[in-house]
């Protein structure tokens, strides 16, 4: 309990907190002009070095630092005017290794998500926007494309729970009988089956907020930021006459409903002008 | 005529670049004088943004482009207007730079030459002496257009039939390789007898000095010309207003001394003038350097025979001459009737149209007594070829004229364009039926013009517009005109400065072009769009010319005539050239535009400056104007309504500024006195459709430009367009009709900008703005204590203020901290603030998924009871939803706890609180 603390440790404390904060954002500003600069430059090995550097100290279940970070790289890439060929293997480059980490610590599942829709949403936007042709080498680098975003599709279909009611959680526990006030530190209730049971309780309502922000954050996603990879698919295809056996492939991998496929053939059939194949337009019309 | 032009020299050169990020913008003088033969060096100054081309067109031979420098030895002396071109990647800027070569040392070379004819009216079976007026030419090469060449310096050359043609002349300037050419239209008439003789004069140029002696009223008199130079530089153009004395040079054809004095013969237009027959004497005080005697010469060519009176004879009595001299020398015989009596329905159609405009007319004015007092007499009908009914409607014709003209001053033109068409109906040697057609329509919008003078910036600018239209008419009367009533058709007549202009002529070609043969509208548009022929000359020359032999005006020449004057009307209801309000306002949907101008007429040096909303358009501050397409800029547009403001600074060599403005895409002619201007007004109508996800919690709508951190806006555009974000936060997609901008997660303002395909842009804008602060509501209090025991709380819902933006796209959450404040009963009890570690997720309604428990624990507040309260600081948090990190701290709420003596707790979180008695439960 601080109060127990001389107040001389307690001002060191909180101005070890103070500056330990200041630091982490200098750190983070520091870190973001780098990024910045390499990009700016078209310096792709630098920028690949550091995401290297990033993935190396990602750990077992990531850290907030690594979410900061990735999310810094994809942006900046996304931003940069360069982020053209040069750019490219990075940003698949990250698109492939976030999309290789399937769950993390419970804090960070929303932010693993995110990197993940970082990357892949500028990929699709550069790649359709290759100015050097439509080449078998494009294509290969479409067809994988296409298999990040399935992967990242059918996760967030995975984790979204159909017509999901939050639980409900507090903002303050209360602990239980004997235990102090609402929102209060474990470590002060004196008595340790209480505060084991306060504990419990405050570690349930965390879950039950995690569960909450989780699935707020997919539902947020597919309503809205799908739209943004939708947007983002057709163009790959506009080429005359499109694959339409391969983007239907994946999109049946990546779980895409009914409504995104159709308006994803829909958009490609009015880019490329050219009808879907019969059989995809019977899937179409009789799948649920 | 053309001049004579050499061939296309487009210079190209890389000029040093300044980098920035701007349009091109030339920096160079209008004009730019050198010496043959004589090394010349000009630099310009050229700034923009990234590589900038570099081209001049037309650069007087032996000059040459490079690094924005012209430099070389012009080998010829003339003026020559130069187009300076940059391009970068914003676009194309363009100065025009005249060369002005003076004769040099050395072998002089030819001017620029010019060619000319005699007589200036050639006739088929006469022979017409051609001449090059250049000096230094040789290799002649004279193509007459009908099959016929020459190679003589000075040929004489006879056409054998009437009609148009193009003559051509190319020659070698002596002793060099260069090739100069000319060509010119040429107009044959059927041959007039005794022409022949009259054709063999040669042609002789005097200075003469015309004395106007008497003026008719102050401001007198239309356009007077004699010929193509003015003496006194005073004048910019031909046109007389006031007695005083004017020095021309004129052409003239003969010229013989005589018993009484001089007799000087003048080309038949000219020599009809613009006077009316004793309304006006001009004196020639000198002709030649060796005539020195003074003769009066009356210009103006109309009988008197058939003038009905004195200049102050009121215009009921005019028009009751004219029709006196309707009943007199109209005859069946004399009209072309085959048109008229075609049809006769077509024949009641016209005049009940007519009767039809005359009544609308009447109905409006207030001298229904004097028209009523006008009594048209009896007429012959089978003269006239009209039945009774007919002549009922001249009769309220005339009627409707006179009203028009005695209203008022204001109306002269009214009363000028009714009394000449009046003449030309009865007196024309045309078809009345379809001169009364004509007018039917020409006098609705004669109307229009009348009414539309309220929202012109004063009559004076209304007067301008309504020059060519009675320059027009009189010419018209001219040379209808024998009746006299011409003669005093003029009465008004257009302020000092005005001029007519050729584009006003231009918006009448449409009719023209319907209307006439290929070589008539040939020569017709290439004299108009040249500026050497005015309008009422093009009028009185090619329109109205009389037959050769029968001295009759052909129907079709006078219905084309109506149709022009028709359109000339239309225009000048709708528009004016130099006052305000009267464009229709140009609507566009795009916040920037590109505006453009070139000069419509001969390249001329004529100067402009524009403005949006008081501020100077780059590049046009000034610009002279160059030949189509000229100079295009991007301006950018503020929300509403916007201003476009054009002035002339001067009228260049060939009066007035001829200026084509172009905007957005529409295309403005004007012909501009210096110091005029136009106003266009430009409405902003923001085509850019944005709407965010959901309305704000405080129902302010979703096309509101405050929004909240990370909140989405739907932005559409009218087309598929680029987009770009500056400020912070993304956009879905960066191409298309549709895309969705995201706020970035920290307070900014950002600009998402539609960039179309014609380069133009519209942009919105967003302040962004951060949670600042939160509403505690008590959902209800805590009621788990028992009685007795001392202790208090309540469950709280949390809502994100302010309420005008949504903040569903954030999450929230409490940072806890040690207690401050502790006193009494809490000393040694208060401890640390542990709130929700984790984030939660933020409604589109601003609250807080998650209900707050401030209560103390059952059991947590042990006797003895004593005063004492402690208190948490507690910061508020958000972040960006599925972000990393800690987020941003935006505000601090106070949670603090009390208890008294006699056990009475309280619990006060921010604007909620509760207090609980241990014996008596909650206070309400």
């Amino acid at each position: 309990m601080c109060s127990q603390f001389p107040i001389r440790f307690l001002f060191v404390a909180l101005l070890c907190g103070i500056v330990l904060n200041v630091c982490a954002g200098d750190e983070m500003s520091a870190y973001t002009q780098s990024v910045r600069d390499a990009v700016g430059k078209g310096d792709a090995t630098t920028v690949m070095s550091m995401v290297d550097k990033l993935e190396e100290g990602f750990g077992t279940g990531g850290s907030t630092e690594y979410f900061q970070k990735i999310s810094i790289v994809c942006q900046s890439l996304a931003e940069s005017a360069h982020c053209g060929n040069a750019m490219y293997p990075v940003l698949v480059r990250c698109a492939d290794l976030l999309l290789e980490k399937e769950t993390v610590n419970g804090p960070l599942r929303s932010a693993l998500i995110q990197s993940q829709f970082d990357a892949i949403q500028p990929l699709l936007r550069e790649l359709a926007a290759t100015t050097s042709g439509r080449d078998r080498a494009w294509e290969e680098n479409r067809a994988h494309l296409m298999r990040l975003v399935s992967i990242f599709s059918k996760r967030v279909r995975s984790r979204l729970i159909e017509n999901f009611k939050p639980f409900p959680v507090s903002i303050n526990v209360a602990p239980p009988e004997g235990g102090g006030d609402s929102g209060s530190d474990p470590a002060s209730i004196k008595d340790p089956v209480v505060r084991a049971a306060y504990v419990k309780l405050i570690h349930e309502n965390s879950e039950n907020t995690l569960v909450n922000q989780e699935q707020r954050y997919l539902s947020d996603l597919a309503r809205d930021g799908f739209s943004r990879i939708e947007d983002g698919i057709v163009p790959l295809y506009s080429s005359a006459p499109p694959p339409y056996d391969e983007l239907y492939q994946f999109l049946q991998l990546g779980q895409f409903t009914q409504t995104q496929r159709i308006k994803i053939i829909r958009g490609v059939e009015r880019a490329s002008n050219t009808q879907a194949p019969v059989a995809i337009q019977k899937i179409l019309k009789t799948e649920p | 005529m053309k001049q004579l032009t050499t061939f296309l020299l487009i210079a190209v050169s890389i000029c040093p670049i300044v980098l920035s990020s701007e349009f091109p913008d030339i920096q160079a003088a209008d004009v730019v004088d050198g010496q043959a033969n004589t090394a010349l060096r000009y630099e310009m100054t050229v700034s923009g943004g990234g590589p900038i081309r570099v081209t001049a067109t037309d650069l007087p031979e032996g000059l040459s482009l490079l690094e924005c420098v012209i430099s070389g030895v012009p080998a010829l002396p003339g003026d020559t207007l130069v187009i300076v071109s940059a391009t970068n990647e914003a676009g194309v800027s363009q100065k025009a730079i005249l060369f002005r070569i003076a004769e040099g040392a050395g072998p002089q070379a030819p001017r620029t030459p010019s060619v000319s004819s005699n007589p200036a009216l050639i006739q088929a079976g006469v022979p017409a002496i051609f001449d090059s007026n250049a000096t230094g030419l040789a290799d002649f090469i004279w193509n007459f257009g009908d099959g016929s060449i020459s190679t003589a310096a000075h040929p004489s050359h006879t056409y054998s039939q009437a009609g148009s043609y193009l003559v051509t002349l190319t020659a070698t300037v002596a002793n060099t390789t260069r090739i100069v050419s000319s060509d010119f239209a040429v107009s044959v008439a059927e041959q007039v007898p005794g022409a022949q003789t009259a054709a063999k004069t040669p042609p002789q140029t005097f200075p003469i000095t015309l004395s106007v002696i008497k003026a008719k009223s102050a401001a007198p008199f239309s356009s007077l010309v004699l010929g193509a130079t003015p003496l006194d530089p005073t004048l910019s153009t031909q046109v007389i207003f006031a007695a005083k004395t004017y020095s021309y040079t004129a052409t003239v054809l003969s010229a013989q001394i005589t018993s009484t004095g001089l007799k000087v013969s003048v080309p038949p237009y000219y020599s009809k003038g613009k006077f009316g027959a004793g309304s006006v004497t001009a004196q020639i005080v000198q002709a030649s350097s060796t005539k020195s005697n003074p003769q009066k010469l009356k210009i103006g060519g109309l009988p008197k025979a058939k003038s009905v009176g004195a200049a102050s004879l009121s215009f009921v009595d005019a028009a009751t001459a004219m029709l006196a001299d309707l009943k007199a020398n109209v005859k069946g015989g004399i009209y072309d009737t085959s048109t008229f009596q075609s049809s006769a329905a077509q024949q009641a159609t016209i005049l009940n149209n007519l009767h039809a405009s005359i009544q609308s007319m009447m109905g409006s004015k207030t001298s229904k007594s004097k028209a009523k007092s006008f009594s048209i007499g009896s007429i012959n009908g089978a003269d006239l070829q009209v039945d009774a009914k007919n002549l009922a409607v001249c009769d309220s014709l005339v009627a409707a004229i006179v009203s028009a003209a005695g209203t008022s001053s204001s109306d002269t033109e009214v009363a000028v364009a009714a009394k000449a068409w009046a003449a030309a109906m009865i007196a024309g040697k045309g078809d009345v039926a379809v001169a009364a057609a004509g007018f039917t329509t020409a006098y609705h919008n004669l109307v229009q013009v009348q009414t539309s003078k309220r929202v012109y910036a004063d009559w004076q600018q209304a007067e301008f517009s309504l020059l060519p239209f009675s320059s027009a008419l009189d010419s018209l009367s001219l040379l209808l005109g024998n009746t006299g009533l011409a003669s005093r058709s003029i009465a008004k007549t257009p302020p000092v400065g005005s001029a007519p202009g050729g584009a006003l002529a231009l918006a009448g070609l449409a009719s023209i072009n319907a209307s006439f043969g290929a070589n008539e509208k040939r020569v017709g548009f290439e004299e108009l769009q040249k500026g050497n022929v005015h309008f009422d000359d093009f009028i009185a020359d090619y329109i109205l010319q009389p037959h050769p032999t029968t001295g009759s005006i052909s129907g079709g020449n006078l219905q084309s005539l109506a149709q022009l004057l028709s359109t000339l009307l239309a225009y000048f209801a709708n528009t004016t050239q130099d006052s305000t309000n009267i464009l229709p306002p140009l609507t566009v949907s795009h916040q920037s535009i590109l505006v453009g101008a070139y000069d419509h007429g001969t390249v001329d040096g004529d100067i402009l400056t524009m403005s949006i909303n008081g501020n100077p358009v780059s590049g046009f501050s000034p610009l002279t104007l160059p030949g189509p397409p000229g100079p295009m800029v991007s301006i950018k547009l503020d929300p509403g309504d916007n201003v476009l403001t054009i002035k002339a600074l001067n009228e260049g060599q060939y009066p007035p500024n001829t200026a084509t403005v172009l905007v957005d895409g529409t295309e403005y002619i004007y012909d501009l006195p210096t110091g005029g201007g136009a106003v266009i007004k430009i409405s902003n109508s923001d085509k850019l459709i944005s709407a965010t996800k959901v309305a704000a919690p405080d129902g302010t709508d979703n096309s509101r430009a405050l929004i909240g951190v990370c909140e989405a806006v739907t932005i559409t555009a009218t087309e598929a367009v680029t987009w770009t974000v500056t400020g912070g936060g993304s956009l879905s997609s960066a191409n298309g009709t549709t895309t969705v901008f995201t706020a970035p997660d920290i307070a900014a303002n950002c600009k998402v900008t539609a960039t179309y395909t014609n380069k133009s842009t519209n942009y919105i804008t967003y302040g962004v703005i951060p949670p600042s602060g939160q509403t505690y509501t008590k959902l209800q209090n805590r009621n788990v204590y028992p009685v007795g025991q001392a202790g208090a709380g309540m469950y709280l819902s949390v809502k994100l203020t302010p309420l005008n933006v949504c903040f569903g796209g954030i999450d929230w959450k409490e940072i806890g901290l040690d207690p401050i404040n502790v006193t009494g009963y809490f000393v040694g009890k208060a401890g640390h603030h542990n709130p929700n570690p984790d984030f939660l997720p933020v409604g589109n309604d601003n609250f807080v998924q998650g209900t707050d428990d401030a209560s103390s624990g059952v059991g947590a507040r042990p006797q003895p009871w004593s005063n004492g309260s402690y208190t948490w600081p507690i910061p508020n948090n958000y972040i960006r939803r599925g972000a990393a990190g800690n987020g941003y701290k935006f505000v601090d709420t106070t949670q603090t706890f009390t208890i008294a003596a006699d056990g009475t707790c309280g619990v006060i979180k921010g604007t909620a609180s509760c207090s609980r008695n241990p014996n008596t439960g909650y206070a309400p």
